[in-house]
């Protein structure tokens, strides 16, 4: 860069005369194009025609910006809506398009949507986010939507009774989430896993696996695995294999057997059995404990592991499984509910977790004041030697809170910090507290 | 010259030397100033011995820059990270631009990406208006130019 540059820098965007002799700042509306364009790029379409209006500078800018993200959930707006988006795919000033996302009722506008669709392909979009609610009616996407060399990112959220086409072909695709999405047979999820080579993150929210009664999902790059199924479950066996996952994610009630095969290179896992309640209600107590311990045994390598407390209690139904050691886990978070420290499957599980450095309390902990001189026997050996960091939060200092407080500090020999956090905290009630060690307490 | 001895760690620290457009000169740690692409071409280039002259940006804005580039070098936890970030771009508009223009000219991306973001979440949702006295726009359109754009995209502007 020359001393010239830095001139015509400077005259251009700096100390330039207004009329009335004031000199003007340095402000945004200087910015070059391309930085106009960048910052567009964060903006919802709605946003960004908007800016058209701004001034002649502006009046043609937002044509050529990289994302699209168009949504609109008001009926009596629909078709002002899609004719903008159309407008906007028509008026396009660059060849590409990085980011398209349409997110809308489809009614009777199935044609328009499937045509925006096949104008952004034609784009060569990389990163396509379709959220659309079709009611009951059978919606087909364009065909060569799951023949799209270009897509990197893919995120499919189709309500309802969306089924998906059994060939497809996604050569470059790296992340897919697919939200109540249906596949149709076992032969089909075959083939569109097989269609992925490239896939590393997987997210499957509320998915219907049909008919299957099992499933392998398997690709060779995969990293990431997300699987929510709260709401459904139709009594299959889901196999997730490859040998470069290292983060894995489950939250729901336990109606399907997952089985990973790919334990050892997990270094991630998130655990989250919901609705205990409703597990009991149906009376799959056992079934359940078996499938969460199976999990857990397959995670068994992690770092860190995130439960909620039903994943524990869940556990509690199977007594006679004894759960693995965890050679590496430094860190456990409990989420989803406050937990009870006096609860055996907690007790259980910690004597399982001997180099457990940092517990994380997501949503508190309490004890029952009946609990006077609550002890865990036998300790479990990471309180006496490895746990140096606890995070409590949504602390609100209740009696029982603080009665938790109050143990864990007694009995935990090495702690070095407390992080406290939630809304009201009488912060000089805990530093009275004794401590076993010397630990400092942080109010987050 | 352009290296010292760290005192905490028995390896040597590379630090490097740039100098900005009004001839301050600033030490930055060789790991933390290769986050810009530019200072890495220009220490490539054979800079690196010497003062590196960034002939775009001001001193005010380049402590701010290098602030960013030794924080983010610290190897400090995600979760702090965000907060300091987060604090780091609540700053005055005028400041905003100062460090748009010198990310962009210095090519850090992730620090690009962050104040683009925050300018976005200035406009976003305001009215046109409202980003006009923002930013100092002055709006060159006749009455009759403005009704016509706002008929073509109707959507955008109710």
């Amino acid at each position: 860069m020359s001393e010239s540059g830095q001139d015509v820098d400077t005259k251009n965007y700096k100390r330039r005369k207004f009329q009335n002799g004031d000199v003007e700042r340095n402000i945004i509306k200087n910015l070059p194009d391309t930085m106009l364009l960048h910052i567009l790029s964060f903006l919802p379409a709605k946003d960004v025609l908007k800016t058209s209006i701004l001034s002649k500078r502006w009046r043609h800018l937002w044509m050529s910006v990289s994302n699209l993200d168009f949504e609109e959930w008001i009926a009596d707006k629909r078709t002002l809506f899609l004719t903008s988006a159309e407008r906007a795919m028509m008026w396009r000033d660059v060849p590409k398009i990085e980011k398209f996302s349409i997110a809308c009722e489809v009614l009777d506008g199935a044609c328009r949507i499937n045509a925006l669709i096949s104008n952004a392909l034609c784009f060569k979009v990389q990163d396509l986010s379709l959220v659309l609610d079709n009611g009951s009616e059978t919606f087909m996407l364009p065909h060569h939507l799951f023949f799209c060399p270009t897509l990197t990112a893919l995120k499919l959220q189709i309500t309802d009774n969306f089924q998906l086409p059994s060939t497809t072909c996604f050569p470059n695709l790296n992340e897919l989430k697919l939200s109540f999405c249906i596949f149709s047979d076992e032969q089909s999820i075959l083939q569109f896993f097989g269609g992925c080579p490239k896939l590393q993150k997987l997210t499957l929210n509320e998915c219907e696996w049909g008919d299957a009664k099992f499933v392998c999902i398997s690709t060779p790059m995969l990293e990431s695995v997300v699987i929510c199924d709260v709401n459904w479950g139709g009594g299959c066996q889901v196999v997730i294999s490859g040998a470069k996952v290292k983060s894995f994610s489950y939250s729901g009630e336990l109606k399907t057997n997952y089985c990973l095969y790919s334990s050892s290179s997990i270094i991630d896992a998130c655990i989250e059995v919901r609705s205990k309640s409703s597990i009991e209600r149906e009376r799959r107590e056992r079934e359940a404990a078996y499938r969460v311990h199976k999990l857990i045994m397959e995670c068994c390598n992690v770092k860190s592991l995130v439960l909620s407390p039903d994943t524990i209690e869940i556990l509690a139904y199977a007594e006679e499984l004894d759960l693995p050691v965890f050679p590496r886990l430094t860190h456990l978070k409990l989420k989803r509910k406050c937990i009870d420290l006096s609860c055996r499957a907690l007790h259980k599980l910690l004597q399982k977790l001997p180099h457990l450095e940092c517990l994380d309390f997501g949503m508190g902990i309490f004890l029952s004041k009946k609990h006077k001189n609550f002890i865990w026997d036998p300790m479990p050996p990471c309180l006496l030697t490895k746990l140096k960091t606890i995070k409590i939060h949504t602390f609100s200092a209740t009696d029982k809170e603080l009665h938790a407080v109050r143990i864990l500090f007694s009995i935990s020999t090495v702690l070095e910090k407390m992080y406290i956090s939630g809304g009201w905290l009488n912060q000089n009630e805990i530093s009275k507290l004794p401590r076993k060690s010397t630990c400092e307490i942080i109010y987050t | 010259m352009a290296s010292s001895e760290s005192t905490t760690t028995s390896t040597t620290t590379k630090v490097l030397r740039l100098k900005s457009s009004d001839n301050e000169i600033f030490g930055v740690e060789e790991k933390a100033a290769l986050q810009s692409e530019t200072i890495k071409s220009l220490a490539e280039d054979g800079y690196s011995e010497d003062v590196i002259p960034l002939f775009n940006v001001e001193k005010k804005t380049l402590a701010k820059i290098v602030e960013w580039l030794n924080k983010h070098a610290s190897g400090s936890s995600k979760e702090e990270l965000k907060r300091w970030d987060a604090d780091f771009v609540d700053v005055d508009k005028d400041v905003l631009y100062d460090l748009l223009l010198a990310s962009n000219y210095l090519n850090i991306e992730v620090l690009l990406h962050q104040l683009a973001q925050k300018v976005a979440d200035m406009i976003k949702g305001k009215k046109p208006e409202e980003i006009r006295q923002l930013f100092g726009i002055k709006n060159d359109f006749t009455p009759e130019e403005e009704a016509e754009i706002r008929r073509e995209n109707a959507w955008a502007f109710e």
